[in-house]
Formats: structure tokens, sequence, C-alpha cells
């Protein structure tokens, strides 16, 4: 909220400098955000709480400098004289709606003459930046910022039948709101107004009308003060997107029995500065207000929750400062809380007070601190682990937006699966929660493409999700993303069998079947650890990357691995290392491109040959010399004996029923 | 004590090997190819040169001065083959290709772990020093676990439906992290001390300082006879391990509807050159209701929690103008870490 240094000192005995106001203010829980030298004066803007509401004006403020630096509060105490006739005779007040409106007074002057404020309310206002009008309008945001209470003024003449009904508005009903810029809007019934008898003439506690508003013309006015519900007043300023000071004070909450005192300030106001004649009486609807209440504290509990050793008679005077009329019994503290301060309903808020004054630096700190030693979670040192693993294998980190377009994540909805949205209201920008992390990733590509970034391996850790048959999933999942190369699956299929063996252990088997994978992969397969399916790896489909902008082939893998995390890390044995050499074997086979390296690693490791430790790829070949739809596979068969040192002969008599299954089984045409 | 010897005691015979030396290195500084500085070599330092010569003459030397005279002779030794091998290097190319050590180097290591992530691992490790252990939850969550529970009721400002991403078909995309402290409340009983790190959603509009996607670490400890002066020392002391130990702080009443007392932790830093007071984090004692929520006992049990913005502790500490950049994923801006 915007201030005015020599304002706030209007109300403070002895007065404080710009930087004393500063440091008291942002030391009780209201920080300095900004400073402006202005005419002959300051402008200070101070960070307001939302429970704070009482402090949104300068004697609110005056009261936290004054409490908290022992100065005397200056507040201002109006003195009335009511001249006229009855107020009867001139308005006439119906309150429908107590709930929302749990009081609403109204004050009537006659003769009043509009002009130009007087110098001193004029240069408050312009201090804190606001640009004056005339004598009454003025008026009323003068009293709004002094002592936070919003009121109003209606030109009487202009209400139908002098009559203020507050009620509900009428669906279709239709309202201009004061302001240069203003247009007509359209209420839906749910609005809090007020109205003469014939339409709506303020939105309530948000904004008056156009229509009743005082001009030069005006000389007999109706002085609205009130307190309306918060959420009332909310719904209408979101309704409807018109906020106001006014608006903003309700939301905070404005005690009833301010609402009085306020208005006899306005009224004072206006007529030293407007003349007229004040009506006797006050046309008031409104609950009973509400009794003062008192809240208890035990010194003890204080210090037992904060662990400052502060002493009763401390607290006590921190108390009384605050204008609280403690009382002790020596066990219990007793408070009488000062109406204007609705956020005091408990002991905990008491102690809170206690805190505040005693201030949060001079709360001493120890040395030493106790300690319940406690273990990281296992997937939380995985996942620390496996980043580490792909950093080394070269891929980049990126966090992006849970959030992606319709056409991104469709893309990756499986049969079934429908994608989780934010309501159309909320969503500004993308509105789909991702089903797959490959959606960012591959904007992210894109995007560094543009960069002229010509290679790039990219993950994220992330959550997906999805809806199928009503049921709602989230899941993190990891997600790799590379540029392919002439070496297929095969760079990013070593990735994962290194991230399997991290994960599982060193013998760990990674296996992806070529069989089913979602339709954004062509192809693509299963990947399965230790023949627990954990997801996808393959090509992504040209539709997939074009999707995006991309041109280039790329390989992919999503990753479900939770479970393993939560198991980590695996039990690992050391095997002692082999005592004698092995025996290679090369060989190379010309196969139809359908034939899956796996279905002859399993053919081969099928023959039980004894002492065969592996059978290891080595190349496959396509090209010059080789027909098309056929490649060149060279392999290597490793033998070893634990026991002994094998001889050339022992392993060679076992190449040709490898040679006669790789023709029989795979037609082959062997090379060498 | 050898100073003393050579002032007092110096026999004639250790004098004339400063001449001899410098006969050397006379001899040594004419020698312009290889042949020649290898027979230089075999005169002085092969195995029937002059220095084993000299050697041998010790024994002519009286008992007492032998001492003085054999270290003279390690002097001499020493001298030659060095100016021998400083020859040689002149003049001799090494062994192997030509190098160029001054040449740049090859990018090595291109992948790299995200700002954002390294920031949170950090974090965490300060807090888990203190005893934290680190709790995860789900990002869509009902209202209960995002206001409720924490003591924002029906009618409270933040539920508004421009302040939040409400989900079709109900629930949302979590606000906060604290709604991790009300999961763990629920299903363990204190004590407990927890960090849950994680995406948090708001509406806005994407600019240099607002993002509708950010992270944030929520802290909570429960104990008995946990107090604000524990808050107090906990953040300090993350502040200073993570900062440095000259990290300024201060503590300034706030709000928060599940807290109280409430506070803000403010860091005096540089900002655009000039010192500043900024924010990074909120904090306090969890508020009687919340316990009661979760069906702690708020007499018997008191506790902390706060919560820090990573985005805004990653871009002070690392001087990021621009929160965009954090998600952008520039490979160039993300290896600069």
């Amino acid at each position: 909220m915007y201030t005015s240094v020599a304002w706030i000192n209007d109300y403070l005995d002895p007065p404080a400098t710009d930087q004393e106001q500063a440091d008291l203010l942002t030391q009780a829980g209201f920080p300095l955000e900004e400073r402006e030298e202005v005419a002959d004066d300051i402008r200070q803007d101070f960070e307001m709480t939302s429970n704070r509401g009482d402090c949104t004006c300068h004697v609110g403020l005056a009261r936290e400098i004054a409490a908290a630096s022992n100065r005397k509060l200056l507040a201002p105490a109006p003195r009335l004289v009511e001249d006229g006739d009855a107020v009867e005779n001139h308005a006439e007040v119906t309150n429908e709606c107590l709930k929302a409106c749990p009081l609403y007074t109204a004050r009537v002057i006659r003769g009043v003459k509009v002009a130009p404020s007087p110098s001193h309310i004029a240069s408050r206002l312009v201090a804190r930046g606001d640009i004056p009008r005339n004598n009454i309008v003025d008026a009323t945001n003068f009293v709004l910022f002094e002592v936070g209470q919003p009121t109003h003024v209606f030109d009487l003449d202009k209400l139908a039948g002098g009559k203020i009904i507050v009620r509900m508005a009428r669906a279709g009903e239709r309202f201009l709101p004061i302001g240069e810029d203003a247009v007509e809007i359209e209420l839906d019934g749910s609005e809090l107004v007020i109205a003469d008898a014939e339409k709506p003439v303020a939105l309530a506690g948000v904004k008056g009308g156009a229509l009743t508003a005082v001009t030069d013309e005006t000389t007999n006015i109706l002085v609205e003060a009130a307190t309306f519900d918060p959420v009332a007043v909310r719904h209408t300023s979101r309704r409807h997107n018109i906020s106001s000071d006014s608006s903003f004070r309700f939301e905070r909450w404005v005690s009833p029995s301010a609402v009085d005192p306020a208005a006899e300030r306005l009224v004072e106001l206006i007529l030293e500065h407007g003349g007229g004649t004040l009506s006797k009486g006050v046309c008031s609807q409104g609950a009973p207000l509400p009794e003062p209440h008192q809240v208890q504290m035990r010194p003890q509990r204080f210090r037992d929750l904060t662990g400052v050793p502060l002493d009763d008679d401390t607290m006590i005077g921190y108390l009384d400062r605050l204008g609280f009329q403690p009382e002790s019994d020596g066990k219990l503290i007793t408070t009488t809380v000062p109406c204007h301060r609705g956020d005091i309903a408990r002991e905990v808020d008491l102690i809170e007070e206690v805190v505040r004054m005693h201030g949060f630096d001079d709360i001493d700190m120890p040395d030493e601190m106790r300690l319940r030693p406690a273990a990281m979670p296992p997937a939380l040192m995985c996942q620390r682990a496996i980043s580490r693993l792909l950093v080394g294998a070269e891929f980049i980190e990126s966090v992006t937006h849970t959030l992606v377009s319709e056409r991104e994540g469709s893309a990756f909805l499986k049969d079934g699966e429908s994608m989780m949205r934010v309501e159309a209201a909320c969503a500004g920008g993308d509105a789909c929660l991702r089903p797959s992390i490959l959606a960012s990733l591959l904007r992210v590509r894109r995007f560094n493409l543009d960069q002229g970034m010509r290679s790039l391996s990219l993950f994220e850790w992330g959550s997906t999700f999805h809806t199928r048959d009503d049921a709602r999933s989230e899941k993190r999942s990891l997600s790799l993303l590379c540029d392919a190369d002439e070496d297929g699956l095969r760079p990013l299929r070593g990735v994962m069998e290194r991230l399997a063996s991290l994960l599982c252990g060193p013998t760990t088997n990674l296996e992806i079947d070529s069989g089913e994978s979602p339709g954004w992969y062509a192809p693509g397969g299963v990947v399965r650890i230790n023949k627990t399916p954990v997801g996808w790896a393959g090509r992504l489909s040209p539709e997939a990357t074009k999707n995006f902008g991309l041109d280039q082939p790329m390989m992919a893998a999503e990753l479900y691995i939770d479970e393993f995390m939560t198991n980590w890390p695996p039990d690992i044995e050391v095997h002692p290392l082999p005592a004698y050499p092995a025996i290679e074997r090369d060989l190379s086979a010309i196969v139809s491109e359908s034939t899956a390296w796996q279905s002859i690693r399993d053919g081969i490791t099928g023959l039980d040959l004894p002492s065969l430790e592996s059978v290891e790829f080595v190349t496959a070949y396509r090209g010059k010399g080789i027909d098309k739809g056929h490649k060149s596979l060279t392999l290597r068969l490793r033998f070893r004996a634990d026991e002994r040192t094998l001889r050339s002969e022992e392993v060679d008599e076992h190449m040709p029923g490898v040679i006669e299954l790789l023709k029989s089984r795979f037609d082959a045409e062997i090379r060498a | 004590m050898s100073a003393r010897l050579e002032i007092h005691c110096v026999p004639p015979m250790i004098s004339s090997i400063d001449k001899i030396e410098e006969e050397a290195l006379q001899g040594l500084g004419q020698m312009t190819d290889k042949a020649a500085l290898e027979q230089w070599r075999i005169a002085w330092l092969g195995s029937k040169g002059r220095l084993k010569s000299l050697m041998a003459d010790m024994k002519t030397c009286p008992p007492e001065d032998r001492p003085a005279y054999g270290q003279r002779m390690n002097a001499l030794k020493k001298s030659l083959e060095a100016a021998f091998k400083a020859h040689r290097a002149d003049d001799v190319a090494p062994a192997g290709p030509p190098l160029d050590v001054t040449e740049p180097g090859l990018p090595a290591g291109l992948g790299r772990q995200h700002i954002l992530s390294r920031t949170i691992e950090e974090i965490i490790d300060v807090f888990s020093r203190m005893g934290f252990t680190v709790a995860e939850g789900p990002e869509v969550e009902n209202e209960w676990y995002n206001f409720e529970a924490l003591n924002m009721p029906e009618a409270h400002p933040a539920r508004e439906p421009s302040d939040n991403f409400f989900l079709e078909g109900g629930g949302m995309l979590r606000t906060q992290t604290s709604t991790v402290q009300i999961r763990v409340m629920e299903n363990s009983p204190p004590p407990l001390r927890i960090i849950s790190p994680g995406r948090v959603y708001r509406p806005d509009t994407h600019d240099a300082t607002h993002y509708s996607m950010f992270h944030q670490v929520e802290g909570l400890c429960v104990d008995r006879g946990v107090t604000l002066v524990d808050l107090k020392a906990t953040l300090f002391h993350f502040a200073r391990t993570f900062f440095g130990p000259k990290a300024d702080l201060r503590m300034r009443p706030s709000f928060f509807p599940f807290t109280e007392p409430s506070a803000e932790v403010d860091m005096r830093m540089p900002v655009r050159g000039k010192m500043q007071w900024v924010e990074l984090g909120g904090c306090g004692m969890v508020d009687p209701n919340v316990f009661k929520a979760v069906g702690y006992d708020p007499e018997e049990w008191t506790g902390f929690a706060f919560g820090l913005g990573i985005e805004r502790i990653a871009m002070r500490k690392y001087g990021i103008p621009d929160i965009r950049w954090l998600f952008e994923n520039d490979a160039r801006f993300l290896r600069q870490f």
C-alpha cells in the first residue's frame, strides 16, 4: 500500500522519519517495497498481508509504529453537529442481506457545495499517488486511506424514491460503474448490490454507479458507510473483473465497529470543506455489533513453542502496547481483542503478536542442533546415480513444462487413453497434462535445432498423466531422446544396458523384444529388465517427429522404473575373474533383414555347446556386395573352460554345427 | 657448518675444482653437434672421464678434508649433468610426433545435469546433513490436500479458479509442495523431519520473473519441543552453507494459513549492482489446525515448516535474469553450469 510519510506522522507523537517508518513496519511484517520522493513528502509502498486489513490505512500503520516504538497514537476523534431535520424525511434503508452486509448505515447532508479540496487534504492524497477530484469524493478517499473504512457518497436527488435497498442483483440487470473508461455490465444475480427503488446504484463494496455519482451540480448527498462479507465482495470483483481500493479492503475484512466512527469522520470532513447541513440521525440496518472478545495465552506455552525465554511481564508489556488490555493471574494472560483485530481468535495468534513485537532479529540462535539421523530414500539415490550415468553418456537433462498442447500430447496416447486437461478458465497456455515426456523432449530438440545444435541427446525425469476407463494415472517416467546414426538403436541401447546394470546389478538382462510398442515408434519394442516390462524404446515414427518440425530420425526410450528404484541399490556379488584364456571364432553370415540378431543368438545358445561362454555381435553390414533386403552379420563365439586351457581343435569341432544351424534355420549364406 | 668449513679449511685442491668446472662448462658450450656432445659426455661424465679420476683423488686428501672435498665433487657432478641435459634438449628432437600443447581442448563430457535439479540436489544435501529425509507426492491433488488440510477453508482467496489449475472432472495441479506434508503426517506418526522438492503450478503469464510451473522445496520438522529457535537455526544454517558463511539473513513476520507464527526469510544480496533484501522463502511454526487435520495433538507435538522457491534461489545464485531460460532448455545455456 502506498503511504505518505507525513500522513502517517499526522497520527504519531513524536513523528518518525521515513527510514524509521520503513524499518519499524518491516519488522512488524509489512516490508518496504518502494520509496519515492515527492513534493515536500516521501511516498513509501509497503507490502500487506491478507490477514491484516486493519493496517491498510495510515492510522493502522501508525498504530503499529506506535506500538513497536512506544510512541503516542493520535487517532482522529470527529465531533459533529446535527443541524438538519430527521434523516428519515429524506432517505430509507432496507437491508435484505444481513449475512453479506452485516451493517449498512446512511447519513444525509443537504446543501453541500462541490468544490476543489483544500490543500492539506489534496496534498496528502497526491503524496500517495492519487488524483484529487473534489471536496466530496476526496473526503471519501481521505477517510479510506486514513482509517481503512471504504465509504461512498450518492447524489441523493438521483436515488429513485430516496431509497437504498441492499439486495442480490436480478439476473439481466444492467449497471454502469463510475469511471472514465467504464462500460455497462450485465449482472447475473450472484452479485450483492446497493439499489434504489428502481435499479442497482452500486456493486456492494466494489464500485459505485455512474448515474448516481456526485457531480459539480450535486447539492444533497447520502453518505454510505457499511461493511460487506469478504467472500461476497471478492465474488463480485472477480466476476466482473473490477477491483478497487474498497474491494481490496473489504476482501480483507472490515470490522462493523469501525463503520460509525469512519462515517462520522467523513461527515465531519464534508461539512468542514463542503458545507451543508447534517440531518439528524442515521438510517442503519444490520446485525448487532459483535461484543469485544477475550483470548487467553499461557506464557509457558509461548516459551515452549518459540524457545524464546521471555518473562511474563515482558509479554504483558508487548500485548499492552498493542492495545490488548492484558491481565495476568500468574498462569494465564487474558486479553480483550481490539475491535479492529479480526485476525486474533486463538492463543497462537497472541503468541505470534508477542514474537512480532519482540522481533525475530532478537531471537538468539544456539551453535548446536538436535539431530535425528535419517537415511535418504533409495529411489532418490538411484535417480542421482542414473542421472550421473546419463550425463557421463553425454545426455543433457531438460526440465520442461508438464502442460503441453493438444496436438503435441495427443500423438502419445495409446488406444483407450485420453489426456487429463486443466479447465479452460485457468489455462492461459497449453491445457493438456503430458501423457509422455517425449512430447516435451521433441519440442526441446526442435528448439535447439533452431539454435544450430546439430546433434543432441536429452533426458528428463517427470510425471506422465492419462485417463483410462475414468481412472487417472500419474506415473514417473525417465525419457531419453537422441539423434539416430548408422548404428541404429545400439548407442541408446548401450546406455540402457548400462542403466539396467546400475539398477539391478551387473548380471542384469535387458531385452527389447521387437513386438508390441505404441504407435509413435516405427519400429520399437518393449524394454524388459530381468523379464519385467519397464517401457519402450525404438525409432520414433516420422509422423511423431514431423509433428515437431523434425525431419531427421530420432531414437527414443520411455522407462518406468520406480519399482526398481525403490529397491536400490542391488546386491552385488563379485565373481572371480577367469583363470584360463578364451578362444574366439568369428563368423560372417548373410541373412535377410527380417532375421533379428536376438533370434540368431538364441539359436546358437540353444545348441548348448560345451564351454561356449558368449555369442557376441560384432557388426552388421549392408551395402555393396550384399543383396538388398539382406545384411551381413559378423558374430563372435567365445569359448572358455573353467579349469584348463582349451585347445583349438576342441573349439573348431563345434563350428560346423553352428554353420549348419545358421544355414538351415536362418537361410544364411556363410561368408567366412 | 659447511660455510664455516669452506672459509677456514679449504685445501688448495678444493679451490681448484672451481676452475675445473669453469673449463668443463666452457667446453660444453662449444659442442654444437650430437657427436661432439657425446664426446664431451664421455670425456667428463664417462666411466673413465675426468670426474671419475677427480673422485679418485679424494684418497690423497687429508682425512679431515675429505667430507668437504666429497661435497664439492657431488656438486660438480650435478652441475655438469644438468648442463649436459639442458644443452642436449636444445639441440635434439624429442621422441614421438610433434605436439603443440597450446592447441585448444576437444569438448569432453558434453552431458549436463539441469541446473534446477543440481540446485535441488545441493539443497537436499544441506538439509540431509541436518537429519531431514526426502518425501515426494503426486502433482495431481485434490482440494483437501491442497487447501483444507492446510487451513485454507472453502472461502479462502487462494482458492479462486484464476489462481489455480483445476482439472476437468475435478482435482487440480498442486499449487504448493505443502501437500506432501499432509500426506506424510497422515501416514506416519511423529517425530519426523522431511523435505519435499517438486513441481508446483499456478496460472501466470510467462515473463522474465513468472512461469506457470516452478519448483519448491518444502520442509517439515515435527517433534517434542521443536521451537521457533530451531526453525531460525535450521534456515540460517542452510543459507550459510548454501550461499557461503557471510550470507546475511533476516526474518520478518508474515502470514500463511498453515503456519503461526509465520515469517519470511530475506537474504541481503546484490541485485543489479545494489545490495537489497531478497525474499528466500516463507516459514513458520505449524498451525495447530494443520496438526488437528492430520490427527496430531498440538499440545504434545510442535513443528516448523518452510518453503523455498528453487528457481529464485538458482536465479540469484547464478545471476540468471529470466526464468524462461530455465525451461527453454537451450543446450548452450545448460552447458554453462
